[in-house]
């Protein structure tokens, strides 16, 4: 029967944490290798899309020119990529970024588009997800469309990226604690809004 | 060690060189190179490399070019990193593999560990592999995990666990959604779902489910 | 202190939105060439004609990177060494010992007995057919079939309880799954093999 050994791993951020095998793919990447770059994106792809699809509450062709976008910019900033940081919350940074930029020329572009959430409700999630879940997501995506960007980008990095806190702080650029405020207020205005359309059935 | 993998690297590279009868491209050395570098990578930080090596011997076998195969690896070793860096620190080979096949079909590296948060002491390799069977016969991920969690909460034997997945295939063919399937199954093996879903951070608001939430 | 119609208030509100944010989780498919192709363009969109880009105008040949094979890597160094060092771990994670080849198979627990297990298939104009999967170490050469008077292509192999992944080659250029048993598809190299797994003795 197996044995398992426990072996305390050093703390992240510490001199001598491993670097993720990522780190290694993205450093080759930027030395030239290719297919390193190409494994990367296939790796990191489906959470791509699934954040972007969120974030920026946009149709499907939107989103992946967002996610496109935003391997362009990586890839063009790849000589700058030190393994300072983790690749992959470096990415999403970016990613983040290009999802803010897209929202805003929507939102300038198309003031009254509200079928984007019917949009994103259809669109992105798996025909077998039961009809009253799929009214509760687009009752989710309604109340994350009212809060401020910072707000709807950490929910949804947190209760659906499932990265933690810490990461968040390093992916945003905030402090810890800002993190876990506006994830709070972005909840709160989650459940508000259930609880009142709860009472409106 | 090192000389062993560039001569297996170099072996295949040869075999590869034969049978296409042309050679080494500048593409065939880059992947040589950076298999020899996630290898090395894996070795140095006491990660299975033979899960790469079986990788390796498995795209020889079905003929893949070195390029394809590198890319394999690579997404493998990806794959397998993010699940020891996630179970750490100590985590089995099982545990690695299965959950790296759990990751090609889409599950977290956070729901694995909450899997694992659960099993406590037990292996929880057969857990992940049983998501992974279910996820690939067309049950919704979100499913598969919670039955996963009810199971390991009522301490169903390995047996169990892999001929429920026989029996779903059977029902599925028989006409039946995977979902209601499986819904069906678990309502009669241990009386339905362990309530809440399975998440890597804590549930929202109180009374969702045991908080799976470990500090980084 | 609370209302009970409160309190069954809230915890309705959190199942459902335990179900939504679980939903939201669901990932979505990608197709197979799809990182290639975005990762082609991400390399054609950076290859401008300056001088100072060290991919040049050779990179714009280099599409679909990762199965055409021909790309151009311009004249860096090909060791590929990054000129700062990647921290490494003094710790690594320890894991439990074992033999390579158990390793790496699922499931199995080492010192159950191993059961003899027949492969068939069906397959009568062939002039060689082998199984090829983990349990062997997808080598070419280790379970050689059997053609018999009926046309079918058998051999036993003794394996221990687990999950195992399979194929058969045929003429040793053709792959064929296991119809018998359920498909597993292989996103890695196109070859879909099929699933065997073997549980404990009772």
């Amino acid at each position: 029967m197996s044995h398992l050994r426990s072996l305390r791993l050093e703390p992240h951020g510490a001199a001598v944490a491993p670097a993720p095998v990522a780190d290694v793919l993205a450093l080759r990447a930027r030395d030239g290798d290719a297919g390193a770059f190409a494994a990367l994106v296939e790796h990191l792809q489906p959470r791509a899309i699934r954040f972007a699809a969120q974030m920026s509450a946009a149709g499907t062709d939107d989103v992946d020119d967002i996610v496109q976008d935003a391997w362009i910019r990586t890839h063009r900033a790849l000589p700058r990529y030190d393994a300072e940081r983790s690749f992959e919350s470096w990415f999403f940074t970016i990613l983040a970024n290009c999802c803010r930029s897209l929202r805003g020329r929507l939102r300038r572009l198309y003031q009254r588009m509200e079928p984007l959430d019917d949009q994103l409700r259809d669109e992105s999630l798996d025909p077998l997800i039961a009809t009253g879940t799929r009214s509760d997501v687009a009752r989710v995506h309604r109340a994350l469309a009212t809060l401020p960007a910072a707000q709807r980008e950490t929910f949804l990095l947190h209760y659906v990226e499932e990265f933690s806190y810490e990461e968040i702080a390093v992916i945003t650029g905030a402090g810890v604690s800002a993190c876990k405020m506006r994830a709070k207020r972005a909840m709160d205005a989650v459940r508000d809004l259930l609880r009142e359309d709860l009472h409106d059935d | 060690m090192i000389r062993r993998v560039v001569t297996a690297v170099a072996v295949i590279a040869l075999a590869a060189t034969s049978r296409a009868q042309a050679p080494l491209t500048e593409s065939d050395r880059a992947a040589q190179q950076r298999i020899e570098t996630l290898v090395r990578d894996f070795e140095r930080r006491g990660l299975p490399a033979d899960l790469l090596r079986a990788k390796i011997a498995e795209g020889t076998a079905k003929g893949a070019s070195q390029p394809r195969i590198a890319d394999a690896v690579a997404l493998l070793a990806l794959r397998v990193d993010s699940v020891a860096r996630i179970l750490a620190p100590s985590v089995t080979v099982p545990e690695l593999h299965a959950g790296a096949e759990a990751l090609s079909v889409g599950v977290s590296a956070p729901a694995l560990r909450s899997l694992r948060l659960a099993a406590g002491r037990r292996p929880a390799d057969p857990y992940f592999l049983f998501v992974v069977r279910m996820v690939r016969r067309g049950v919704t991920q979100d499913q598969a995990l919670r039955a996963a969690r009810s199971l390991i909460s009522r301490q169903v034997a390995t047996n169990t666990l892999l001929a429920l997945a026989d029996d779903l295939a059977r029902d599925v063919a028989g006409g039946m959604s995977p979902d209601a399937a499986l819904s069906d199954r678990m309502t009669r093996l241990v009386g339905g779902f362990v309530p809440g879903a399975v998440s890597g951070i804590e549930p929202p608001g109180v009374g969702g489910g045991q908080s799976t939430r470990s500090k980084p | 202190m609370t209302e009970p119609g409160h309190d069954s208030e809230a915890h309705m509100i959190e199942t459902r939105l335990a179900s939504a944010l679980a939903a939201m989780r669901a990932p979505p498919v990608i197709d197979r060439g799809a990182a290639a192709r975005i990762a082609a363009q991400a390399v054609l969109a950076n290859a401008p004609s300056r001088s100072a880009n060290r991919w040049g105008m050779r990179a714009a040949a280099a599409l679909a990177v990762v199965t055409l094979g021909a790309l151009a890597m311009g004249t860096r160094n090909p060791a590929g060494t990054s000129t700062r060092t990647v921290p490494v771990a003094a710790a690594p994670v320890m894991l439990q010992s074992a033999p390579s080849a158990a390793s790496t198979r699922l499931v199995a627990r080492s010192g159950i007995a191993a059961r003899p297990i027949m492969f068939e298939l069906d397959a009568p104009g062939a002039r060689t057919v082998q199984v090829i999967g983990d349990f062997n170490d997808w080598s070419r050469n280790a379970s050689s079939m059997q053609r018999g008077t009926d046309g079918r292509w058998r051999v036993t192999t003794l394996l221990p309880p687990g999950r195992y992944v399979y194929a058969f080659l045929i003429d040793g250029e053709r792959f064929q799954r296991d119809l018998r048993r359920d498909p597993i598809e292989d996103r890695d190299f196109g070859v879909t093999g099929s699933e065997l797994v073997i549980g404990e003795a009772p």
